[in-house]
C-alpha cells in the first residue's frame, strides 16, 4: 500500500512538472509555483480531469518576505491522497492576477474574500462584489494587510454618499424580480435561524421562486488577531472557539497544520485521544442537528428526544475535558490530558446504551409519514452540481460524491481504525438526515475501537521551537465537512498566516440553487439540511477605519 | 332571564377554563418530552401580560379592530351552546347563527393579518383561508348531517347523538372529532401560525391586548369544540335535579372536558407539521367520505 | 404504531432536568472553574502571564514602593488552564467554581502584592523576594551573587568580567 502511494505520487509530480517547480512541503502536500497563464489549464486538469475538487484560496501579503502578494489555490487529489497547492504571485504593482471562477464556480467567495481584504483584483470574475466587508467599509483600506494594526480604532466622519454593496446571488434583476413576486426576508433575525444571516426569497404564492443569500454579519477578526497578537500555543484556543459545536476540529486542524509545518511528530497516544474527542464532537454535533431539523419540520418532541440523549455526550466531554464544549486539549505537538483508566469502561457503557435508544427512536421517528413526506425528494443537488460548487461533507455525501478526509487522507489515529463511510445517490434532505444518521453509528464504533487500542506514549512530543517561512496544511473532518487549515510559520513565536476554512463556506454557496422551484414551508429545512454553521464561515471580524485615512465612502446603487 | 344569566355564567366559566386549561396542556407536553414544563398557570399569566401591555396602530384600521371582532364572535357562539351549565340561548336556526359566527371569525382573522402588509403574515393568512375552506365545509356537512338524521335546527335538539342510531350519524360524529382537532391550532394543522417558518404567521403584527385577545379566542374555540364533542356524547344524561345537580354536572362536564384536552394533546406531542399541500390532499380525503356519509343519510341510513 | 412506541418510551423515561438553580448541581472531577491565586504561594514570575491566551492575568509593578501586583481579571478568562500548567510552584489553580455572575465590578479582580527586592549595585526594585529566594535554593554556588543584582547590572559586570578574563 505505501509503495503504491509513493508510485501514485511521483506520477501526480511528472505530471505537475510541466507547469513549474513542484515542492512536497510535507507529507501529502505539494506546492507548486505557476505562472498564471497555466492557470485554467491547471484547474481544469486537477478539478475535473483528475477527479479532485477544489476547495479554497488564500491570499497572502507576503511584502516582508518576498516583496509581492502570494495567492494559493488549493485543490484535493482523493484518489492520490495529496493536497496540491497553486501559488501566484501577485506584483505589488499591478495587483491583479486571473480568476479560475470561469472554470471552477465554487471558488466565487475564496476570490472575493481576497478582493475585500488585499486588495487583488481577478480578472474576469463573473462576481466582483464585496462579500464579506460592510457597504459603509471606505475604499483602498485592505484590513489584512501586514500595514494594517488589528487594533486601530477611527469614527465615522464623513457623511455616506455611496455605498457599494454586492451578495451571493442567482438574481440577476433584483428590481424586476421585486416588482412581480413578494419578497419574503429569512433573517438577520428569524425564528428558523440560530445566528445572523439573510436569505431573500422571492415567492410567488408559496413557490419560491429565487434566492439570495448575504451574510457574514459574524465576523470577528480572528485571522488578523492571531498573526498580530498571540503565540503559537495561544491560537488553539483562539480556534477552539470559532465554532461553538466544532470547535475542536478546528483546534486540532490548527495544531496539525502547524505540526506539519515544523515536521513534529506527534507521539500515538495523543492522536488517540485527539481521535476519540473529535468523534465525541461528531457524535453530539450530529444529535443537535437532528433535534434542529425536527424543531423545523415542526416535531418538537424529536428535538427534546435527541437532545436529551446528547447530554450523555456533553457529560462524557465534560468529565474527560473539564468542559461541555470548550475542550481546551490541544497543544502543538500533543494534548494536555490524559484519558484515565477507569473512565474508559463508563465511556463504553454509556455509548452502548446511546446507540440502542437512539436507534430504536429513529426508526420508529422515520416512520412517521408526515415526516417523511416533508423530507423527501426536497431541496435536491445534483451529483452534478455538487461538484462544479465544491460541496463538502455529509452534503455531497448524500449527493453522491464518496469524499471523506478520514478515509483519503488519513490523519490523527484514523489509519488504525476500521470505518465504512456512508453515501447516498438520491441528493434530498432525506438523504441528508440517513447519511447522518449512519454517520453517528459509525462514530461510535470508531471510537470502541480507539478505547480497546489506546497505546502508551507520552502525550506529548518534545520539540525545538518552530522555524519560520514553512507551509503547512492541515484539514480534519468536521461534522459538516472538511476542515482546511493553511498556516505560514514566521518569527517571534507566531504564526505569519493563518487561514482556518470552515466546510459551510462552500455548502452556502449551493444554498441559493437548491431553494429554486420549493415551497417557502420547505425553506428553513433546506436552509438547515446543509447544516450550516455560521460562525465558522465568518471569522473575521471587521475591524474599524483608522481616523482620517479615508477620503470618501462610496454609495453605489444598492442592490437590493 | 334566568336562562341568559346562565348562559353568560356559563362563557366567563368559559374564559377562565380557556386558558387553565391550555396551561395543563402544556405541563402534560412537557412530562411527555421528559421536562418539567411551566406552572399550570402560565397561559392566564402570559395573557394577563399581554393584556396590560400597550397596543401598537400599525395604520391600518382593520388590522387594528379585528381581534375584538373574532374575540366577540367566539363570545357569542359560546352563549348559544349549552357548557358547564347545561342552559343556552336557542331559537330556531340557531345551528346556522353558530356556522356563521365559526366562520366568520376565521374570516375577521385573516382579513385582519392580510391588511398588516407584512410577508409573513400574508403568507400565514393564505395558508389559513386555504385551509378553512376545507374545514368549515367539512364542519358545515357532518353537522348538516346530524341535522337531517335528528330533523330540528335547534342546537339542544341534536343533543345526544343517539337516540336516532344511524351509521351515517356515526360517521359524521367521527368527522366532526377530527374537523374540531383541526380547527384547534395544533400540529400537524398549526400551519397558519408556524413559528419556525414563518415567524408566527397570522400572529406576527399582533401586539399587547389584541395579540391576547386572539389567543384568548383561539383557546375559547377550543373549549367550544370540546363542548360540543361532550354534549352529543352525554347530553341530558346526567343531570340531577336542584342547585346542586348542576353543579355536580358542571364538574362532571368539567372532567369530561379535560379528558378530551388530554387526548388531543398527546395525539399533538407525537406529530410534525403537515405542509399546507399534504393538509389539503388529507382534507379532501375526508371530504370524499364526507361524500359517501351524505349519500347513507339521504337514503335513510 | 410508531407512535405508541414513542409515547411508551416517554412514559418510561420520565423527568430529567433538573431543577436547578433551586438545587444545586454537581461538576466531575477536573471541571475547570474561576483560577484562584494561592497568595501564599506565588513568587511572582510572570509565566502564567506569558501563557494567558486572552491576556486576564498581569503584572504591574509599583517600582517606588517595591510592590509587585499580579492581577487576576476573570472577565477575560476563558478557564483553559494553561495558567496552571506553567507555574512553576502550582499556585494558581482553577477550582470548581461556575457561578460567577455579580453586581459588583470588583468581585472579578482578585490581585496579589508580592515585595521586591533592590539591586545590591543600583538599588532598583527587580524582582520579587520569593522568587528570588525559588531561584536560589537551586543555584550553584558560585553563581548566587550574580542573583542579587538586577538584570542590567548584572549584564555589566558579566561582561567585565569576560573582558577580564580574555586578557
Amino acid at each position: 500500500m505505501h509503495s503504491t502511494v509513493i508510485s501514485k505520487c511521483k506520477e501526480l509530480i511528472e505530471l505537475l512538472n510541466r507547469y513549474g517547480r513542484v515542492i512536497e512541503i510535507h507529507d501529502g502536500a505539494l506546492l507548486i509555483e505557476v505562472d498564471e497563464y497555466y492557470l485554467h489549464e491547471l484547474s481544469e486538469l486537477l478539478h475535473w480531469k483528475l477527479n479532485g475538487y477544489y476547495t479554497t484560496s488564500i491570499g497572502v501579503d507576503e511584502r516582508p518576505l518576498n516583496g509581492s502578494f502570494g495567492v494559493y489555490h488549493a485543490f484535493v487529489l482523493d484518489d492520490y491522497g495529496y493536497y496540491v497547492i497553486l501559488y501566484i504571485k501577485v506584483s505589488t504593482g499591478l495587483l491583479k492576477t486571473t480568476s479560475i471562477t470561469p472554470v471552477i464556480p465554487g471558488a466565487n467567495w475564496a476570490e472575493r474574500e481576497i478582493m475585500d481584504f488585499l486588495g487583488i483584483r481577478f480578472i474576469d470574475h463573473p462576481e466582483p462584489y464585496r462579500l464579506i466587508l460592510p457597504f459603509d467599509w471606505p475604499d483602498g483600506i485592505y484590513p489584512l494587510r501586514k500595514d494594517f494594526p488589528y487594533n486601530c480604532k477611527a469614527s465615522v466622519k464623513d457623511k455616506i454618499d455611496e455605498v457599494v454593496h454586492g451578495s451571493t446571488s442567482t438574481v440577476k434583476d433584483v428590481e424586476e424580480l421585486s416588482s412581480r413576486y413578494t419578497l419574503v426576508p429569512i433573517g438577520p433575525y428569524h425564528p428558523a435561524l440560530h445566528e445572523p444571516e439573510y436569505f431573500e426569497l422571492y415567492v410567488d404564492g408559496e413557490k419560491i421562486i429565487d434566492a439570495r443569500y448575504k451574510g457574514f454579519m459574524v465576523h470577528r477578526g480572528m485571522e488578523k488577531l492571531a498573526e498580530s497578537r498571540l503565540t503559537y500555543n495561544q491560537i488553539p484556543f483562539l480556534a477552539e472557539r470559532i465554532c461553538g459545536i466544532c470547535g475542536f476540529t478546528h483546534n486540532t486542524a490548527y495544531c496539525q497544520a502547524v505540526e506539519n509545518a515544523a515536521g513534529i511528530d506527534v507521539p500515538e497516544r495523543a492522536l488517540f485521544i485527539r481521535s476519540l474527542l473529535l468523534e465525541l464532537e461528531r457524535i453530539h454535533s450530529h444529535l443537535l442537528w437532528f433535534g434542529v431539523a425536527f424543531h423545523l419540520l415542526g416535531f418538537d418532541t424529536g428535538f427534546m428526544i435527541t437532545w436529551r440523549l446528547r447530554e450523555d455526550i456533553m457529560n462524557i466531554a465534560e468529565l474527560l475535558t473539564g468542559n461541555r464544549k470548550t475542550y481546551g486539549m490541544n497543544l502543538i505537538g500533543g494534548v494536555r490530558r490524559d484519558v484515565k483508566e477507569e473512565n474508559i469502561e463508563y465511556i463504553k457503557r454509556v455509548l452502548k446504551n446511546l446507540e440502542n435508544e437512539f436507534r430504536d427512536y429513529m426508526e420508529n421517528i422515520f416512520s412517521m409519514n408526515e415526516l417523511v413526506k416533508r423530507t423527501k425528494e426536497i431541496g435536491i443537488l445534483s451529483k452534478e452540481d455538487a461538484r462544479k460548487l465544491c460541496v463538502l461533507g455529509p452534503h455531497a455525501r448524500a449527493s453522491g460524491l464518496k469524499t471523506d478526509v478520514r478515509k483519503y487522507h488519513p490523519y490523527a489515529a484514523y489509519k488504525y481504525v476500521d470505518f465504512r463511510v456512508p453515501v447516498r445517490d438520491e441528493g434530498d434532505v432525506l438523504a441528508r438526515l440517513l447519511v447522518r444518521y449512519e454517520e453517528i453509528l459509525e462514530s461510535i464504533n470508531i471510537i470502541n475501537q480507539l478505547l480497546d487500542n489506546l497505546p502508551n506514549t507520552p502525550l506529548q512530543a518534545e520539540y525545538d521551537g518552530i522555524p519560520e517561512k514553512r507551509l503547512g496544511v492541515g484539514v480534519t473532518e468536521a461534522p459538516r465537512g472538511e476542515d482546511f487549515h493553511f498556516v505560514i510559520t514566521g518569527r517571534d513565536n507566531k504564526v505569519y498566516r493563518w487561514r482556518p476554512r470552515a466546510p459551510s463556506y462552500n455548502n452556502l454557496q449551493s444554498v441559493p440553487l437548491m431553494l429554486r422551484g420549493e415551497y417557502l414551508a420547505d425553506a428553513p429545512i433546506i436552509i438547515a439540511s446543509i447544516d450550516p454553521c455560521f460562525s465558522c464561515t465568518d471569522h473575521v471580524i471587521v475591524v474599524d477605519v483608522r481616523n482620517g485615512t479615508r477620503k470618501r465612502l462610496s454609495l453605489n446603487r444598492i442592490l437590493g | 332571564m334566568i336562562r341568559i344569566i346562565f348562559a353568560l355564567i356559563n362563557v366567563l366559566i368559559a374564559l377562565i377554563i380557556a386558558p387553565l386549561f391550555d396551561g395543563i396542556e402544556r405541563k402534560i407536553k412537557a412530562r411527555l418530552q421528559n421536562r418539567r414544563g411551566p406552572p399550570i398557570l402560565q397561559t392566564i399569566y402570559d395573557l394577563g401580560k399581554l393584556y396590560r401591555k400597550e397596543n401598537i396602530f400599525l395604520g391600518s384600521r382593520l388590522h387594528f379592530i379585528t381581534p375584538i371582532i373574532v374575540f366577540s364572535n367566539i363570545f357569542i357562539a359560546l352563549l348559544i351552546i349549552p357548557t358547564f351549565i347545561p342552559v343556552s340561548i336557542y331559537f330556531i336556526g340557531d345551528i346556522i347563527l353558530l356556522l356563521y359566527l365559526l366562520s366568520s371569525s376565521s374570516l375577521f382573522l385573516v382579513l385582519g393579518s392580510i391588511s398588516s402588509r407584512n410577508p409573513f403574515a400574508i403568507t400565514g393568512s393564505n395558508r389559513e383561508i386555504m385551509l378553512s375552506i376545507g374545514s368549515k365545509l367539512l364542519l358545515a356537512l357532518s353537522i348538516g348531517v346530524i341535522v337531517w338524521n335528528k330533523g330540528s335546527l335547534l342546537i339542544t335538539r341534536l343533543f345526544p347523538l343517539v337516540p336516532p342510531l344511524v351509521p351515517s350519524s356515526i360517521l359524521s360524529f367521527i368527522v366532526f372529532i377530527i374537523i374540531a382537532y383541526i380547527e384547534s391550532m395544533r400540529l400537524p394543522f398549526d400551519i397558519p401560525e408556524a413559528e419556525p417558518e414563518i415567524a408566527g404567521g397570522i400572529l406576527i403584527e399582533y401586539s399587547g391586548p389584541n395579540l391576547a385577545l386572539i389567543l384568548h379566542s383561539i383557546y375559547l374555540k377550543r373549549i367550544l369544540f370540546a363542548s360540543l364533542i361532550i354534549n352529543f356524547l352525554f347530553y341530558g344524561s346526567i343531570l340531577f335535579p336542584g342547585y346542586l345537580g348542576i353543579l355536580i354536572y358542571s364538574i362532571i362536564f368539567l372532567a369530561l372536558l379535560f379528558i378530551v384536552s388530554i387526548v388531543f394533546t398527546v395525539i399533538e406531542v407525537f406529530c410534525g407539521r403537515y405542509r399546507i399541500d399534504h393538509a389539503l390532499k388529507f382534507i379532501k380525503n375526508l371530504s370524499l367520505l364526507m361524500g359517501v356519509i351524505i349519500l347513507l343519510a339521504l337514503y335513510g341510513y | 404504531m410508531s407512535r405508541f412506541k414513542l409515547l411508551r418510551k416517554a412514559i418510561s423515561v420520565g423527568v430529567v432536568t433538573e431543577k436547578y438553580p433551586y438545587e444545586p448541581i454537581e461538576v466531575p472531577p477536573g471541571f475547570r472553574g474561576k483560577p484562584r491565586i494561592d497568595p501564599l504561594k506565588c513568587i511572582g514570575c510572570g509565566a502564567c502571564v506569558n501563557a494567558c491566551p486572552p491576556d486576564a492575568l498581569s503584572i504591574e509593578d509599583d517600582l517606588v514602593e517595591g510592590i509587585r501586583y499580579v492581577k487576576l481579571f476573570i472577565g477575560r478568562c476563558i478557564y483553559c488552564g494553561r495558567c496552571q500548567d506553567v507555574c512553576p510552584v502550582e499556585a494558581i489553580k482553577l477550582s470548581n467554581e461556575f457561578e460567577l455572575a455579580t453586581d459588583k465590578h470588583d468581585d472579578l479582580y482578585q490581585v496579589v502584592g508580592l515585595r521586591m527586592v533592590r539591586c545590591r549595585v543600583c538599588g532598583r526594585f527587580y524582582t520579587t523576594y520569593r522568587q528570588l529566594e525559588n531561584v536560589l535554593k537551586d543555584l550553584p554556588e558560585e553563581q548566587r551573587p550574580y542573583a542579587l543584582l538586577c538584570p542590567d547590572c548584572r549584564e555589566k559586570i558579566a561582561s567585565l568580567y569576560t573582558s577580564y578574563a580574555r586578557r
